[in-house]
Formats: structure tokens, C-alpha cells, sequence
């Protein structure tokens, strides 16, 4: 019989007995019956850019980094294929206005599990999986199956519409909730992890395989930019009791609260970058957007 | 696999399940590979050419107090544009609300002796409301929201709109002109419009959620997503290198105006926010001082919130300017 392609629109010819369909000219693989597409396996190509020299380059525009950790000896550098299930879902409460519709990745191997929390995984660019990736890095089998990662991501969505109800003045009961849950299919997400040396210590970073950001990275304060800020801070510290104490001539407790307070809270940050030597930092914003349409 | 191939040429295409506009990479002609959404409403904003976003960029250090000083030892690496996809439509709300308000109600006492003072004590009111209301919504048709430029390209695309042109309509000769890459969409028409209902009803009750202590009841039926089109815009990235590292500025690509950037942190911004904590004490300070009582929190929050702001700027590393 003859079928049409959901994603292309190609028709091509399959035979009467097969229920589940691959199109020859985009490589979706739908239901014949339901236009569904199920289960598709994808990798991103990782993109063609040194990851220890984009790691080493964000690091240097770091506050206190060495000057010269650009020339740190990069001392490993390795490509892992992370699997990371997708699902699209939509669930809502049935009789209240609560209802989400997302797309949750989950990353399938333990180790990344951490690292790749919330990630905002881009979907563009991804490709048919190829066979021959694994031998260009290391390939992981999922250890977490899709069912365990489709309960995972249906909690965040259930998460997300108890608060939506409890905010609509609802209450949430499970027996009214309609899930309606799409596996979009694994995709292998290349992650570099480089290790360098500098000063004779390691420290090691996560860089984004598909795309080049730095997901997480670990460096070294030199004790100069440290001492640098300990005072910075501490003068602000201080600027907030020195105000805290005039305010408090013509404002009492609360004068003083005034001054103090917004001193302290302005001098924690930076007195908390001058007590740690090794510091931590990366480029991707977690925050998970509740609203992608807005007015 | 079988490739796709070119309308014009017959050359092989690369098709993903996401593609929507598949460019021919031999001749450049824009192949529609339209299963999921109606060519239609496929609409395009024309970008500008590479030398316009140049100038921009050269203005725009001329402009920058930061820049300005470090004009000598900036140098444009790169320079590249494309075509961004977002989905726009609108939605009509009807609905109904009521809500819980605390409010602090003073009145004037006068006492036995005659004196006067102001007593104040806080309420709850309830209100009910009806919504009755469009919005128009634009979001971008790829997942990966937090991309440099990509949201803030909607704040100004909603103050300076473009002309817009269907794609059906572009020519082959004004195809040569602006070929930039189209980034591939990753949302379809139908996964669009069921965000833009979902979100359209977040968006409503997130404002009653602000202005409101509580909420009591709500219910708001969205309508189907009218006039639902796929606009792609222009968005052009401009690379700087200043010392060792490579620094960008977002721009639009149909007026050339920079949309976001990231700078290098100079002294004097460093100064800038140092002087954004002290700020942060006098306004905590003297507001606190000044009304002595209660309600002092107010300022105290606001100090401390300016305060905390600029100190965890101070020795951040780069900074965003949107």
C-alpha cells in the first residue's frame, strides 16, 4: 500500500503486513495507522572547534583567573555520546485551567545526570544516528530505560500543574488528571570533558559538544585577585556599618538595619568569591522558562 | 537514505525532521519541505547585507561608553547572519477571577483629649473579575530559548515591526540577495498553538498572581490561536576580539539595531557597580531611618536588593547589555 510521510509529506509504497514505517527520503519513523512518530534514535554532530581551547578562553575572562591559563597543558580531553531520552507531553486537570505542554530531556546515564540537569538541549541539527560516532568517542548505552525517564519527566509535569492549580484556586486530585505523553526518541548528546594542568594542580571542565558553550568548569583564583576582593568586600562591609551608625543617629535600630543590611548582602557575593580558591563557573542558564509565548 | 533533492537544480538536499526550508547548498534556492506547516503562512522579514551590520557595529562602538575607549584594540573576527524562526498568533481570553487582596486601610482617630492620630490596620478584600481580552502572542519556533539574541530580537521586533513578506512571494533574484542560512524550526503549527492556549492562560494568571495575595477561583477558556503564521527573522552576530577574548553583539537584521551584547568588564563598570552597593545603603539607609517603623522594610529590601545586584556584578567576568 501506499503511505504518506507525516514530516514530508513523501509518499512511498510498503508492504500490507508492517504497522510501524521508516520514509525513505527524511528517516522518520511513524505508525501507519496514527501518523505517530515513535522512537527515532538521533545524535548531534559535535562541532568542529577545539572544546579545551574554548574552555581555556571562557576561563581566562573569568575575575582572578591566571592571565596565562589559556597556555594551561590540556592534559585529557574526551567526547562522551550521552543518551538523553525526549519526550513531549501535555497534561492537564480535567475542569481547571492547569495545563502544561513541554519537552523534557532526560539524560539516561548516571554520571551526566548531575551535569545535565535542566539542561536546555537544542533539538536543531540533530541527525539520523550513525553508526560510526561510537568510535569517535565514547558511546554510552542508556542505563536509565524510557519508562523510568518518562516517569521522570511526567513529575515535572505533574509538578507544574499542581502549582498552576493550586494558583487557580484548585485543588489537584490524581483521578482528574489526562496525561498525553509522545516519546520523541534517543538522542546521543556529545559532552567534552577536558582535564587541564596549571600549576601543577589539575582542574578539569564540561564543554557542550553540540554547540561549544562551557557547561561547567572548575579554575584556580590567583591569591592576588582573593586578597583583591577579601578587602573589596570588606570595605563594603564596612561602608554598611559606617552608614548603618549615621543612620542610626536619626533613624534608631531601624536606621542602622538600613545602612547594614544592603552592605552586607552587597558584600557576601563578592567575600564569598574571595573565600574559595577554586571557583566554579560555566555559561548555561537553567532556569526553566514556564512561559515561551508571551505577549 | 534517499536525499531529498532541489526543485531548481536537482542537487541533494540535507533533510531533518525538523526542516521546514531546506536551502539548496549548489544554487541557493529555498526548497519548501512543508509536511508540517502551510507554506502559507510561512512569512520573512529581509535582512539587510553584511556591510550595513558592519556599520552598525562601528556606530554602535562610537556610541558605547565602554567601547569607545577600547576602540583601538577591538577587531571584528566574524560576522554571521541567519534566519531566526518564530511563531506569532493571537488568542482571545474569556473568562472569570476572584482574588484576594491584602490592603492596609488608615483612618484618622481622634481621642477624648482631642487628639488626633492615624490608625492603620490591614484588610483582606475580595474582588471579582471578569477577563475579556486578546493577546498577541510570539514565541521562537526553536526549543533552545536562552540563545544569544534570540528573545530579545521579539522585544524589538514588538516596537520597530518589519515589513513582513510572504515567502512565496520572494523572488529568485531577492533570494541571491539576502542568502542567509533559516534555522530550522523545531516546533510544528499544532505544537505551537497548543503552547500558545496553555501559555496564554499562564500569562493571564501570572498577572493576577502578582497583583493578588491569593487567589480563589480561576477559570479562563482560551480560544484556537487565529492568524497563526511563522515569521522568520533576521538576526545577525557580530564576533569582536578585544585582548584574549572574542566578544558579540546581537543585531536586527531588517533595521541593524544591536539587540544584546556581551562586553568586556572594564574598570570603570566595576567602579559603576561598586557605586550601585553604596546606592543600595543610602537608599536602605535613609529610607529606613525616615520612616522608622514597619513599613521600613520596604526601602531595606529594596536597598539590600540593589546592593546584592550590583555585588554579584562587580567581579563578574563579561557583561550582557540587552
Amino acid at each position: 500500500m501506499e503511505v504518506q510521510c507525516p514530516t514530508c509529506s513523501a509518499k512511498f509504497v510498503v508492504p500490507e503486513t508492517i504497522t510501524v514505517a521508516t520514509c525513505p527520503y527524511c528517516g522518520t519513523t511513524f505508525e501507519l495507522e496514527s501518523k505517530e512518530k515513535v522512537g527515532d534514535h538521533f545524535f548531534f554532530p559535535p562541532i568542529g572547534k577545539d572544546a579545551a581551547g574554548l574552555l581555556l578562553k571562557f576561563i581566562s575572562r573569568e575575575y582572578g583567573a591566571p592571565a596565562d591559563i589559556v597556555d594551561a597543558r590540556v592534559k585529557e580531553k574526551v567526547l562522551h555520546y550521552v543518551p538523553v531520552h525526549f519526550f513531549y507531553i501535555h497534561g492537564n486537570l480535567q475542569g481547571s485551567t492547569a495545563e502544561e505542554v513541554m519537552l523534557i530531556g532526560v539524560p539516561a546515564v548516571g554520571k551526566f545526570k548531575e551535569l545535565l540537569r535542566d539542561y536546555p538541549f537544542p533539538v536543531r541539527g540533530k541527525r539520523f544516528f550513525d553508526e560510526n560516532i561510537v568510535k569517535k568517542g565514547k558511546y554510552y548505552e542508556p542505563e536509565i530505560s524510557k519508562d523510568e525517564a518518562e516517569k521522570e519527566a511526567v513529575s515535572k509535569v505533574v509538578a507544574a500543574i499542581r502549582e498552576e492549580a493550586r494558583d487557580s484556586g484548585d485543588w489537584f486530585s490524581e483521578d482528574r488528571l489526562v496525561l498525553d505523553v509522545h516519546y520523541q526518541g534517543l538522542v546521543h548528546y556529545p559532552v567534552w570533558e577536558v582535564h587541564y594542568e596549571y600549576g601543577g594542580e589539575e582542574f578539569y571542565g564540561f564543554v557542550d559538544g553540540a554547540d561549544g558553550r562551557v557547561i561547567e568548569a572548575k579554575y584556580p583564583m590567583t591569591s592576588e585577585a582573593r586578597k583583591k576582593a577579601g578587602v573589596l568586600g570588606g570595605g563594603v562591609l564596612g561602608a554598611g556599618i559606617i552608614a548603618g551608625i549615621v543612620f542610626a543617629a536619626t533613624g534608631g535600630l531601624w536606621g542602622f538595619l538600613g545602612g547594614f543590611i544592603p552592605g552586607l548582602v552587597g558584600a557576601a557575593p563578592i567575600l564569598f568569591k574571595s573565600a574559595h580558591r577554586i571557583q566554579t563557573t560555566g555559561q548555561i542558564r537553567r532556569v526553566y522558562e514556564h512561559i515561551h509565548f508571551k505577549p | 537514505m534517499q536525499a531529498f533533492k532541489c526543485e531548481r537544480c536537482d542537487a541533494p538536499l540535507e533533510v531533518s525532521p525538523e526542516t521546514i526550508i531546506a536551502i539548496c547548498p549548489y544554487c541557493g534556492y529555498p526548497n519548501h519541505i512543508s509536511g508540517n506547516i502551510d507554506t502559507e503562512h510561512i512569512y520573512i522579514a529581509p535582512s539587510l547585507k553584511k556591510d550595513k551590520i558592519h556599520q552598525a557595529f562601528l556606530k554602535r562602538v562610537e556610541r558605547d561608553m565602554d567601547l569607545r575607549r577600547l576602540k583601538d584594540d577591538i577587531q571584528v573576527v566574524e560576522i554571521e547572519g541567519h534566519y531566526v524562526p518564530y511563531w506569532r498568533g493571537r488568542v482571545y481570553l474569556t473568562g472569570e477571577v476572584k482574588y484576594m487582596k491584602r490592603e492596609t486601610e488608615c483612618h484618622t482617630v481622634t481621642d477624648s483629649e482631642g487628639n488626633t492620630r492615624e490608625e492603620c490596620h490591614t484588610v483582606e478584600r475580595h474582588y471579582h473579575e471578569f477577563i475579556d481580552r486578546t493577546l498577541y502572542l510570539m514565541g521562537s519556533a526553536r526549543r533552545q530559548v536562552t540563545d544569544f539574541g534570540i528573545n530579545d530580537i521579539i522585544k524589538h521586533y514588538k516596537k520597530n515591526s518589519p515589513k513582513l513578506k510572504p515567502l512565496k512571494e520572494l523572488d529568485e533574484e531577492e533570494w541571491q540577495k539576502i542568502k542567509l542560512e533559516i534555522l530550522n524550526t523545531e516546533m510544528d503549527e499544532k505544537q505551537a498553538k497548543m503552547l500558545m492556549k496553555e501559555d496564554a492562560v499562564d500569562v493571564v494568571r501570572e498577572e493576577y498572581k502578582a497583583k493578588s495575595d491569593e487567589i480563589e477561583y480561576f477559570r479562563c477558556e482560551p480560544s484556537e490561536p487565529e492568524d497563526v503564521k511563522l515569521v522568520l527573522l533576521p538576526i545577525w552576530t557580530v564576533y569582536y576580539k578585544y585582548g584574549n577574548s572574542i566578544f558579540k553583539v546581537a543585531f536586527s537584521g531588517w533595521d541593524g539595531k544591536d539587540v544584546a551584547a556581551t562586553e568586556p568588564m572594564t574598570a570603570l563598570r566595576r567602579a559603576m557597580y561598586m557605586g550601585g552597593i553604596i546606592v543600595g545603603i543610602l537608599i536602605g539607609g535613609i529610607g529606613a531611618a525616615a520612616i522608622s517603623s514597619g513599613a521600613a522594610i520596604i526601602p531595606l529590601i529594596a536597598g539590600a536588593g540593589i546592593a546584592y545586584y550590583s555585588g554579584s556584578k562587580v567581579l563578574a567576568g563579561t557583561r550582557i547589555e540587552r
